[in-house]
């Protein structure tokens, strides 16, 4: 699709596809949580008063129908069909939902919107703020317009749903969360307030005070929860590694590890080393006092100790490098890649465990 | 991924708050594995400690973040 | 015996400053300031320590680009009382907060200088950087001020500390040195500063305020001495307008700033209010970046229950002058967490952290409790780049991060380390909006 270009490859009348778990859809009676993919023409169910709240600038051209069970049983071929049907269906617009509290129906429009901008789809789902897809696909910049608890809710989230997925399609500027009606989606922009933070401060206190409503300028992200991994089963045997985030690098800093903001790791090697001697490493993250760090390294890296612990057997081996990045400020988006990249390195060299010293 | 990682750390809350499964706390920030007001010796002995507390929780089941405590760091 | 201290009865003389130059003798007239190059220098000299100053006059509007900027200094002297301005430094400590200052308003001193000695982590300073025009001066602290910059020179095998001792004293006493030449002048405003009684039913507000402190090249001075060890105290805000604190913290260019201290935006506000819909009782200062997990929860408990002592109602918060970020967060958070636990309503004034798109976490750590939030944006978030400039002060290099190599600092920059940013874009009134 052309973009920022006006009247170049604009659709006249979007085409929106439209996604329903089969409860929603009207499909699979008692077992409907296990309906497999469908698709139809035109629109099901609350669809129906989606297209209304769409026309006449869009237009619902097929609805795909999957059950939340077997969505979750079957997430990936699921993904797969779906991108198919996109393929064929071609949409200017994906809607999603709304899914209002329903876990495993918010999981899965999260999962199909990504996918779909993933394909630079424009896509728009809806759920309340609770819903689990919300907390996870949020840090993912999706537009999911915030609804109520329940079905109760359908009219205005479907209009509020349309509103965006026409501003979407049509390429035009969106605006604020609060405006648009969609959950914070970890994107921030500046703006100018015209009124001195001192002042907003004094008046927000007030407005707590005297319990009037107010808004709160910062809200706070959720971090999805991470599986935890197995316990390892014979330490004695296991292959450990020393990751850490304090910047402690060779004395000259030869990787250039930054102070702060790290857009990169390094790795260096302690093979024959008993422990880590004071003089040969620097310690560059700029978040805290390296002086007892400076005096002792094995006081952030504890080479010392792990080493003994080789040697008793109490761990298997230790590996030959340390991986080193510089955790201060450091931008979330920057941090995940490095500990992808350091982990896939990680379990390329047969790593078993990993002691991560923080600062 | 599924490899076992420990954070060492003091600031736990941080940890929990972005989903470090297992998290051994103690130290301070300056120094995790370090406690230098205690003589060389005594602060040695003090970190095998702390680095086997790592290990056993590299060694234990968790469901979610869960902070395995060493002894608080004397305030000084 | 006089009783004539702790009235904590202020007058502010105020001169307005428009435009300084050079001449063979310092005096103030219609609002410009003639300046004896060699007198100031004589004034402030420190010869074992500092090897020389260059002493320049930057104009709002010029072409001039200030690096290494370490602090700045509101131009003030106390013309009538038994204190002084920026007490402890020079001498016996009076309680300050009374008596009659002269300030020169329009007017800064800022000092740059690079340390002789290399540091690494975090007891290093950071680069900061001053953009007399271009799109960049909005975003920083002084570029709508007629500075007098002093650029110092170690003497060769000075230690960093000596150094730094040596550059807090030329500061203040270049601050005073200007500031004096209206002492037998009258002013032609007058301000008044003392926390009158008021309706009693107005909600009781205190100022909670959590200073820089880390060590070396990060520290803030209470009357002269730096609060490493300090716990919550208490402040008259005339304590504060009399330079009280004093910056040494250099590796947060955005944040603080001795004249930051001074001028705090929320005791100008908080007194601009008082009698009107508020009771402005006081500022509660403490230290941040405490070491350890347990010693921020105790810090948090420590600031709430002065603040409690004192029977306030209602807290506002922020910390380095607004800035807030690393694990200094925690420490912020857990105040909130104690005031609120403690029955008081809080708002803090917070920073957000993350990358310049605006896509990251937002603080580095949150309470449930800390329901009202002002944020000032983001440092780096839409700061335009700098262009060329025609004239650069404080050095020959710039280096904005240790793991870039050094470059001419005359050149377009893209860079985030504008000087105060923080408190300029609290002035300014900038926010961030979720999209």
């Amino acid at each position: 699709m052309g973009e920022g270009i006006e009247g170049d490859n604009m659709p006249d009348v979007l085409r929106v596809v439209h996604y329903l778990n089969a409860f929603f859809g009207g499909l699979g009676g008692e077992e409907e949580a296990h309906t497999p993919v469908s698709v139809h023409p035109g629109a099901l169910g609350p669809g129906r008063l989606l297209e209304q709240a769409l026309a006449p600038q869009g237009q619902i051209v097929a609805t795909i129908v999957c059950g939340d069970g077997y969505f979750a049983d079957h997430e990936e071929a699921v993904v797969a069909q779906v991108r198919a049907h996109w393929q064929t269906l071609k949409p200017d617009v994906f809607i999603a939902g709304p899914a209002f509290r329903a876990g495993r129906y918010g999981l899965a429009c999260g999962r199909l919107c990504l996918e779909a901008e993933r394909r630079q789809i424009p896509a728009v789902t809806g759920m309340h703020v609770e819903n689990p897809g919300s907390d996870l696909y949020r840090p993912e910049h999706l537009y999911i317009i915030a609804t109520e608890g329940s079905a109760v809710g359908m009219r205005s989230a479907l209009e509020r749903m349309a509103a965006l997925a026409i501003k979407r399609g049509h390429r035009q500027p969106i605006g604020t969360a609060t405006d648009e009606g969609f959950l914070p989606r970890a994107v921030r922009r500046t703006v100018h307030t015209g009124t001195p933070a001192a002042v907003r401060a004094v008046d927000m206190a007030l407005k707590k005070w005297r319990g009037e409503p107010y808004t709160s300028e910062l809200t706070v992200e959720t971090f999805e929860a991470i599986p935890p991994a197995p316990p390892l089963h014979d330490p004695s045997t296991a292959l450990v590694a020393l990751v850490t985030e304090a910047g402690l690098v060779r004395q000259g800093n030869p990787d250039r590890l930054p102070a702060a903001a790290a857009t990169h790791w390094a790795s260096y090697h302690v093979a024959g080393m008993d422990r880590l001697v004071a003089g040969e490493w620097d310690a560059v993250h700029g978040g805290y006092d390296n002086t007892a760090a400076l005096q002792d390294p094995n006081r952030v890296v504890p080479l010392d100790a792990l080493r003994e612990l080789e040697r008793e057997g109490v761990i298997g081996k230790l590996l030959d490098d340390v991986f080193v990045t510089v955790g201060n400020i450091g931008s979330l988006n920057a941090m995940k890649r490095i500990g992808a990249e350091i982990a896939a390195t990680l379990v390329q060299r047969g790593v078993q465990a990993v002691v991560l010293p923080a600062t | 991924m599924g490899l076992p990682t420990v954070l060492a750390t003091c600031l736990y809350t941080v940890a929990t708050r972005v989903g470090a499964n297992r998290i051994v706390r103690g130290g301070r920030f300056h120094h995790p594995f370090g406690a230098p007001e205690k003589p060389q010796a005594e602060e040695y002995a003090w970190r095998r400690k702390f680095v086997e507390q790592t290990i056993r929780a590299l060694c234990t089941p968790v469901q979610q973040p869960t902070v395995f405590d060493v002894e608080e760091a004397v305030l000084v | 015996m006089a009783h004539d201290a702790g009235a904590f009865r202020l007058e502010v003389g105020v001169f307005p400053i428009q435009r300084m130059i050079f001449a063979s003798e310092t005096r103030y007239q219609d609002e410009m300031l003639n300046l004896d190059r060699t007198a100031l220098l004589a004034a402030i000299a420190e010869p074992r320590v500092i090897a020389n100053v260059e002493i320049h006059l930057v104009h709002p509007g010029e072409s001039c680009r200030l690096i290494h900027v370490l602090d700045t200094v509101a131009p003030m002297a106390k013309v009538q009382g038994r204190s002084t301005v920026y007490p402890g430094f020079f001498g016996t400590t009076m309680p300050a907060g009374d008596g009659r200052n002269h300030l020169l308003r329009g007017a800064a001193v800022i000092v740059c200088a690079t340390f002789p000695e290399p540091t690494s982590g975090a007891l290093s300073p950071v680069e900061a950087i001053i953009d007399m025009s271009g799109p960049a001066a909005p975003y920083c602290a002084c570029s709508d001020l007629v500075n007098v910059v002093l650029v110092c020179h170690p003497t060769p095998g000075v230690t960093n500390a000596d150094f730094d001792a040596a550059l807090h004293r030329a500061k203040l006493k270049a601050a005073g040195y200007l500031a004096r030449a209206t002492a037998a002048l009258t002013p032609p405003t007058v301000e008044t500063y003392e926390l009158s009684p008021v309706d009693p039913d107005l909600p009781r507000v205190v100022y909670v305020d959590q200073l820089h402190q880390q060590g070396l090249m990060a520290q803030t001075f209470l009357y002269g001495k730096h609060t490493q060890g300090l716990e919550p105290t208490l402040l008259h805000p005339n304590e504060m307008l009399d330079g009280a604190l004093v910056n040494g913290n250099y590796r947060a260019p955005a944040r603080a700033a001795t004249y930051g201290h001074t001028q705090n935006f929320l005791v100008q506000e908080l007194y601009r209010r008082h009698g009107q819909d508020v009771n402005f009782l006081g500022v509660v200062i403490g230290r941040g970046w405490q070491d350890s997990q347990l010693l921020k929860e105790r810090q948090g408990w420590m600031m709430a229950r002065m603040a409690r002592l004192l029977g306030a109602q209602i807290a506002i918060m922020s910390a380095d002058v607004g800035g807030t970020g690393g694990n200094n967060t925690i420490d912020f958070m857990q105040t909130i967490k104690a005031c609120e636990h403690m029955g008081l309503q809080t708002v803090a004034v917070m920073q957000e952290s993350g990358n310049p798109d605006g896509s990251d976490p937002t603080v580095v750590d949150f309470v449930p409790e800390a329901n009202a939030l002002i944020s000032v944006g983001g440092i780096g978030w839409h700061t335009p780049a700098a262009p060329v400039v025609q004239r650069v002060i404080g050095g020959t290099t710039v280096q904005p991060s240790i793991a870039e190599e050094p470059r001419d600092p005359s050149g377009p920059l893209e860079v985030e380390c504008w000087y105060g940013a923080i408190w300029k874009r609290a002035e300014l009134g900038l926010s961030a909006v979720d999209v």
